[in-house]
């Protein structure tokens, strides 16, 4: 249930239009900028701000620790 | 493995070079720094510090390998490159260590808009990324290499800076600026050519990392002494400050007496208040109380902030405040991206003396009305159990935490707050007059030293 490669190529966040790391187990798109969880239900992300979920402090610290520890790479470049 | 929690601050990165900070660290953050902001360019500027080259040649070569492209805009003052950022609305890197002694080095990062990033939002997930890049564990990223170009934004920058005055209105004004051989030597002409009426001179203008002058802090007084003299010795109307980076000025008036950060805050305010009235201004909490009475009487919104330049944005983008003001001699500008700049604050400065026709020793007069101590640090061992003291000492008045403690005890008021980088406690008190001032302070600090 992996995101389209393609789509996952120019996704960006809808608020700063930065690139977003992908989470494909957990099902969410996510910006360290500014803490946010974008989720993907039935394959398809949910790119709305009023959706978007923001994380505490300590869970920001986890999930920039498995982006280097997992090697996640930044959507669009 | 390089400490990376020892040249990572709360506002910046910032090191001895090459203990600390060397090319294959400034490659790593240059690596971490594309990873985490996430767009397609960055730009990349330096100070006058030797070891600046080496250290943007590395991060950029970071940078690049991560297929973001670098705009390098070469030799700038801090201020040029948040305008850079905000223009370009690109990520932008500022490798300068400010007024620290020449072996330092460091970088400011901001997103977008001149967005700066500090340790709660962004530093820590960089430093994370960059222990990656040291590591070797970073993903190899799958597109091509970034491409690389050169800009020269100085000319664009000293027009938006001279927006800021309005140029129907001048008058013939003298003025000696104090650049301590930091990048106002470069900045400071390239506006003031804009506007042939005023007659410049400018003191320790050569760009040199090593400040062979005087240190380039110009809070310190003894920073200011050197240009006071010259100011009178000269006969100029004003006399500028400015630090390493360029981004805070201190200005000295024609009878050769430096202002304070508060009461320029306070002529700023209104400048800005007669332009837009019913503006919202901010104003850090160690300012005199007459910039809250300036702001009143001037018809503006006054709102009290947290010290540091992240609160300061982050409540001006929230209050859409047009000015705000540090008693350390940053001003930030909505129409420069909320960002600070001792240029525009002087262009600001500058514009009042044409409108009023009056000598910066007269404007001062109504915006000082208070005795202050200036900041006195002590070294504490418990610095929370010495502001719990304080706090109970003083119970009997109107206190806050918004920053550290502030108690108001009506006719005098103090804050006390702990230093972020070292173990010392910065006082802060205002009196209404020298005396009273005086007398408090060695109340506070008899208190202070016997805990």
């Amino acid at each position: 249930m992996a995101l389209d490669a393609q789509l996952l190529g120019i996704l960006a966040c809808p608020e700063d239009k930065g690139s977003l790391y992908y989470f494909p187990i957990d099902e969410f798109l996510y910006n360290p900028r500014l803490g946010r969880k974008y989720l993907i239900r039935d394959d398809i992300p949910i790119m709305l701000l009023e959706e978007a979920l923001t994380v505490d402090d300590s869970e920001r610290l986890r999930l920039q620790e498995r982006i280097t520890a997992e090697g996640i790479l930044p959507t669009f470049r | 493995m390089p400490n990376l929690d020892a040249i990572v601050k709360a506002y910046d990165i910032r090191g001895i070079v090459p203990d600390q900070l060397d090319a294959n660290i400034a490659r790593a953050l240059g690596v971490a720094f594309a990873q985490f902001a996430g767009g397609q360019t960055i730009a990349i500027a330096h100070d006058m510090r030797p070891s600046g080259p080496e250290l943007v040649d590395a991060f950029q070569r970071g940078v690049l390998s991560q297929g973001v492209d670098v705009v390098n805009l070469g030799l700038a003052s801090s201020d040029l490159l948040y305008y850079a950022s905000g223009k370009l609305d690109v990520a932008a890197a500022m490798f300068t260590a400010s007024h620290n002694p020449a072996q330092y080095n460091g970088i400011k990062l901001c997103l977008s808009g001149a967005r700066s990033i500090g340790i709660d939002n962004g530093l820590r997930e960089i430093k994370t990324f960059a222990r990656a890049a040291l590591n070797g564990t970073s993903p190899a990223p799958k597109g091509k290499v970034g491409a690389l170009s050169h800009r020269n934004l100085l000319t664009e920058f000293a027009e938006h800076v001279v927006g800021f005055i309005d140029q129907k209105n001048l008058r013939p004004l003298r003025i000696v600026a104090d650049t301590a051989n930091g990048m106002g030597g470069l900045v400071v002409p390239a506006i003031f050519e804009h506007l042939p009426i005023f007659e410049l001179e400018v003191m320790y203008g050569d760009l040199d990392g090593t400040f062979p002058n005087h240190p380039a802090d110009p809070l310190q007084p003894a920073n200011q002494r050197d240009l006071q003299a010259r100011v009178v010795a000269g006969g100029f109307d004003v006399g500028l400050a400015f630090d390493g980076d360029a981004d805070r000025v201190f200005l000295v008036d024609e009878l050769g007496r430096g202002l304070s950060g508060s009461t320029t805050t306070a002529l700023l305010a209104t400048a800005f208040l007669l332009k837009k009235p019913g503006s919202t201004i901010l104003y850090n909490l160690i300012c005199s109380k007459a910039v809250p009475e300036v702001i009143a009487e001037m018809g503006g919104i006054g709102i009290r902030t947290q010290n540091g330049h992240s609160y300061m944005k982050q409540v001006m983008a929230e209050t859409g405040a047009v000015f705000a003001g540090e008693h350390s001699g940053h001003y930030y500008f909505a129409d420069n991206y909320r960002a600070d700049s001792g240029l525009i604050a002087t262009m600001t400065v500058l514009g009042e003396m044409c409108r009023t026709g009056k000598p910066l020793s007269e404007l001062r007069i109504p915006l000082e009305r208070y005795a202050s101590s200036g900041e006195i640090n002590t070294t504490v061992a418990d610095i929370s159990k010495v502001i719990e003291r304080l706090a109970s000492d003083y119970s009997k008045y109107p206190q806050d935490r918004l920053d550290g403690l502030t108690v108001d005890c009506g006719s005098w008021w103090f804050n006390v707050r702990p230093s972020n980088t070292e173990p010392l406690l910065r006082l802060n008190l205002e009196a209404a007059t020298r005396d009273e001032c005086d007398n408090h302070v060695v109340e506070l600090l008899s208190v202070i030293t016997s805990i």
